[in-house]
């Protein structure tokens, strides 16, 4: 598992995965969405509710608040301030260490998308369980489960991004991280509504054509997602081809290696030696 | 003597008196003696597509007249103009009026409706109903008010279409039930109920058994007599009025903010078990009951005045009144040309209940996987490195195995294969075989698309149109129609439905304790073990074979054990696959037949039969054991008061 070696995937299940700020959230989104879908339990007993005509809104719920509940933490989890106390600063991988570009991106890649995948896959009991009690099949939350995944791993990148560039000026990540994702989250229902990932998500199993009207629900709940994909993928480029930039203007505009930071082969795909937190006292 | 002047005299007085006596057959033909009047719809208004009531009203001001009243309905916009004519005999006495109801089909307004009073001469009377801006594609909510009190509803829209409340004078309304088919709701506020005559009520009764939504509101205005007048349409017994100190019921159900010391007038009313019940369980405010195909709702306080109509949840709650369960898209009842067709449909698609686990033991489930999750962080939290790794794989595990038990817990009472159902419903009227099978394939798709019909997962669904002379769709040796799947109960709500072209034609005709039945099978196939069913009774007639004619006459009080379709059924012939007998689906399929008949009114009959070549496979999950051939059809044979002839 070379992957397995590449510093910052260790660091990531070291410090990030299993520790600090992120496994709270992870705690908190599992509480706040298991309290959802209790609370919007169908009343009567969901046999019942078939024969009321009355299709509970558990699922639709619980589907909303789960994605973009994850979509935040998924695009905040960069910030210096959750990204917790162990491990290293982007700045420090970048300007201080050995690890090559290549590296760096590969690696940070890779966590990310443990983590994303991790996030996304303890929160699928709970959606499995509130479709089953909704009407919606498992073919819906398939769909919606591979649709949160990438959408949320787009904000994940985004939100790394806009961490690489900004990660001095915690304030100003902060309200660039929330701007661009109200506007991707809301926004883009006013520019491109087919493409609008709340529509979408909702739309896989939504019969209320009320709620987001004929023209944002025609076609397959996949071609649907299909069009909101296209607008993650670009999103997804934009921001990586945008950190790639950055890193290896960072790299340039490097003066001085100190020797003072994480330890490892430039221009490799893994590093020789283990490091720990113990350098959590370096400063950029 | 002079007898000239005697002579002229005479002869100016003869020809005086024959100018008299002609004066009024002079007369007769420049002055018409009667006076015909027409009021269409509902208040003017009808929809589109839908029976329509056409109450016309003759003043006969000449001497006693006897003939017939005949109305004309031309299609001006096709081709070949198609015309439909309506006939009823009528009997005036001098100086009389009187009031035909009639219900006509209109499909649009451009066409041409005339009413004409007919004698043995010719046209006595004509006149010619004007539909210029009178039909409508919204949803027609029919209030009997007072009061403009259901305006608002205008502003609601339900399955992507507008309300639109009209208020029609109460003897205006139709005294035959699929006069209503173009109405979504019947709103019964404050009028004058003992008026309604018992036909009218009668009429009401037989659309909602058919599948119609009537909503009774409550409070001051209904007084005890007009609680009787509607009999057993009431869905719970009413008592007296009292004050309630809120609704808190209402807003917990339809949300919405409670207005300040809002105190609530309500009728007492005692539901029965059946009901479903929105209030406290000692002060019910809403109390919904199915009626046949359809659902009569209670509301026990008057929706007009305050609380209720300044209360912000109260759109809700009219949402949830007006989009009753079971209710067929708009799009079936339009592609039917017959209304008690789509009253088939409706009751056809009434499915099963399945039997979930308790809500306790998906608590359980709920509570222990944030638990495991917990204890696997706990295990790796200080690990080393390689081991974190591994603890990441098994979180993700323990998430999958915990999806896997949700779904297992929850899913199977709907995977399972034997409760896996899937009702097709072959609907044929002999009015409706003139209409196009791509027509009524396209509605099946439309209605796909929308997702109100049906998605029957991991199965197969083949259509196979015998003797069949239309058009059909084909596709790589099969139909358009796509696999399609059931993934959850809410898939198998709706079911499958289609109409193919089986043209069969029949009457039928109720004389004292005998019902006489014609039919001809013109569907080029066998059918076997043929039911006619009427008021719920089930006639046994054999096999029909192909271009037969039946002619028939059944004693109604020798109903081949109505209450026992087994029996009935195991007179089956033992011959063939169809003759294997049908299997569970096909019973169930057949008890709810025999449902529908019994909900519908002496004047339909159901002819059921199996075809010895399906005309549905459905396979399900690929089960062989599960293959059934869904073969029934429900032909409706109507005998109307009116001569209803096309020409």
């Amino acid at each position: 598992m070379r992957f397995a070696e590449n510093p910052l995937v260790e660091e990531a299940v070291t410090h990030r995965i299993f520790g600090g700020p992120a496994a709270a959230l992870l705690a908190a989104h599992l509480l706040l969405l298991t309290a959802v879908i209790l609370l919007s339990w169908p009343r009567p007993a969901p046999a019942e509710t078939l024969l009321l005509g009355v299709t509970p809104r558990t699922y639709r719920s619980a589907l909303l608040l789960a994605f973009l509940s994850l979509a935040f933490i998924n695009a905040f989890l960069d910030t210096p301030r959750l990204r917790g106390r162990g491990g290293y600063s982007h700045g420090q991988w970048l300007r201080l260490s050995p690890v090559g570009l290549a590296s760096f991106f590969g690696g940070k890649l890779t966590a990310m998308l443990m983590q994303t995948v991790l996030l996304t896959a303890v929160t699928l009991p709970l959606l499995t369980a509130a479709a089953a009690v909704s009407g919606a099949g498992l073919t819906d939350v398939s769909m919606a489960g591979a649709a949160i995944l990438l959408f949320t791993f787009t904000y994940r990148v985004m939100g790394f991004s806009l961490a690489l560039a900004f990660e001095n000026r915690p304030l100003v990540l902060a309200i660039l991280d929330t701007a661009i994702l109200l506007a991707v989250l809301f926004g883009s229902a006013a520019v491109a509504p087919a493409s609008n990932p709340i529509v979408v998500l909702a739309g896989i199993e939504s019969e209320d054509t009320l709620l987001f009207q004929n023209l944002l629900l025609t076609g397959t709940p996949a071609s649907r997602l299909l069009s909101s994909w296209v607008l993650h993928a670009v999103l997804f480029a934009v921001f990586f081809v945008a950190a790639v930039l950055y890193g290896r203007r960072a790299r340039k505009t490097q003066k001085v290696y100190s020797g003072a930071g994480p330890r490892g082969r430039a221009g490799t795909g893994g590093t020789t030696e283990r490091h720990s937190g113990r350098h959590d006292e370096t400063s950029a | 003597m002079r007898r000239g002047p005697v002579r002229r005299k005479r002869a100016r007085a003869l020809l005086s008196s024959l100018i008299l006596a002609l004066l009024p057959i002079c007369r007769t033909p420049a002055q018409s003696v009667f006076s015909v009047d027409a009021a269409l719809g509902y208040n003017g208004l009808f929809r589109r597509g839908a029976w329509t009531p056409l109450q016309v009203t003759v003043e006969n001001l000449g001497a006693t007249f006897q003939g017939e009243i005949r109305v004309a309905v031309e299609s001006l916009d096709q081709p070949e103009p198609r015309r439909t004519i309506y006939l009823r005999s009528a009997e005036l006495p001098r100086n009389s009026r009187k009031r035909y109801p009639f219900v006509v089909r209109l499909d649009d307004e451009y066409q041409s409706v005339s009413v004409s009073v007919l004698q043995e001469a010719g046209v006595a009377d004509h006149r010619q109903v004007d539909l210029a801006g009178r039909g409508l594609d919204e949803k027609i909510v029919l209030g009997l008010s007072r009061a403009v009190s259901l305006d608002f509803l205008n502003r609601l829209t339900i399955d992507g279409r507008t309300l639109k409340a009209v208020y029609p004078r109460i003897d205006l309304l139709p005294d035959r039930w699929y006069a209503y088919a173009g109405v979504e709701a019947v709103v019964l506020h404050d009028a004058p109920l003992t008026e309604l005559s018992a036909e009218q009520i009668a009429a009401l009764d037989g659309w909602v058994s058919a599948g119609g939504n009537l909503v009774i509101a409550g409070g001051a205005h209904l007084s005890r007599r007009a609680a009787e007048a509607l009999g057993a349409l009431l869905p719970s017994p009413v008592g007296g009025l009292e004050e309630l100190d809120g609704f808190g019921g209402l807003i917990r159900r339809f949300g919405g903010a409670p207005e300040e010391d809002s105190v609530l007038v309500v009728s007492r009313c005692t539901p029965p078990d059946d009901a479903l019940v929105i209030g406290e369980p000692d002060a019910p405010l809403i109390v919904r009951r199915r009626r046949g195909g359809g659902t009569v709702a209670f509301l026990a306080f008057d929706f007009s005045r305050p609380p209720i109509y300044g209360w912000s949840g109260r759109e809700s709650m009219w949402r949830f009144l007006l989009d009753p369960p079971g209710a067929v898209p708009d799009e079936a009842a339009a592609s039917l040309l017959d209304p008690s067709d789509a009253a088939a449909v409706r009751s056809v698609r009434q499915t099963t209940t399945f039997v979930f686990p308790p809500f306790t033991a998906a608590l359980l489930l709920l509570a222990a996987y944030p638990g495991a999750l917990l204890l696997v962080w706990m295990v790796f939290r200080k690990a080393r490195y390689r081991r974190r790794l591994m603890g990441c794989g098994l979180l993700v595990l323990t998430a999958a195995a915990f999806a896997a038990a949700a779904g297992g817990l929850l899913y199977a009472p709907v995977l399972a294969p034997s409760t896996l159902a899937v009702d097709v419903s072959v609907v044929q009227s002999a009015s409706n075989a003139e209409s196009s099978l791509l027509d009524r394939m396209l509605w099946l798709f439309s209605a796909r698309e929308t997702r109100q019909t049906t998605v029957i997962r991991e199965s197969k669904v083949s259509l196979e149109t015998p003797g069949a002379e239309t058009t059909v769709i084909r596709e790589n040796g099969s139909t358009v129609l796509e696999p399609v799947s059931i993934g959850s109960w809410k898939d198998q709500r709706v079911h499958l439905r289609a109409v193919v072209p089986v043209v069969m034609e029949g009457s039928a005709r109720a004389e004292g304790p005998r019902l006489e039945i014609r039919a001809a099978n013109t569907t080029g196939q066998l059918l076997r073990g043929c039911l006619f069913f009427h008021r719920g009774a089930a006639y046994y007639v054999g096999d029909l074979e192909r271009g037969r004619d039946l002619s028939e006459s059944f004693r109604l009080d020798r109903a081949v054990l109505p209450n026992d379709l087994d029996a009935v059924l195991a007179q089956t012939p033992a011959e063939g696959e169809a003759a294997a007998g049908p299997g569970r689906l096909q019973r169930r399929l057949l008890s709810q037949v025999q449902e529908l008949s019994a909900g519908l009114g002496p004047q339909t009959v159901l002819l059921t039969g199996w075809m010895d070549r399906p005309i549905f496979a459905v396979e399900t999950r690929g089960a062989s054991t599960e293959t059934r051939d869904l073969t029934l059809l429900v032909l409706r044979l109507t005998a109307h008061e009116e001569a209803h002839a096309l020409r």
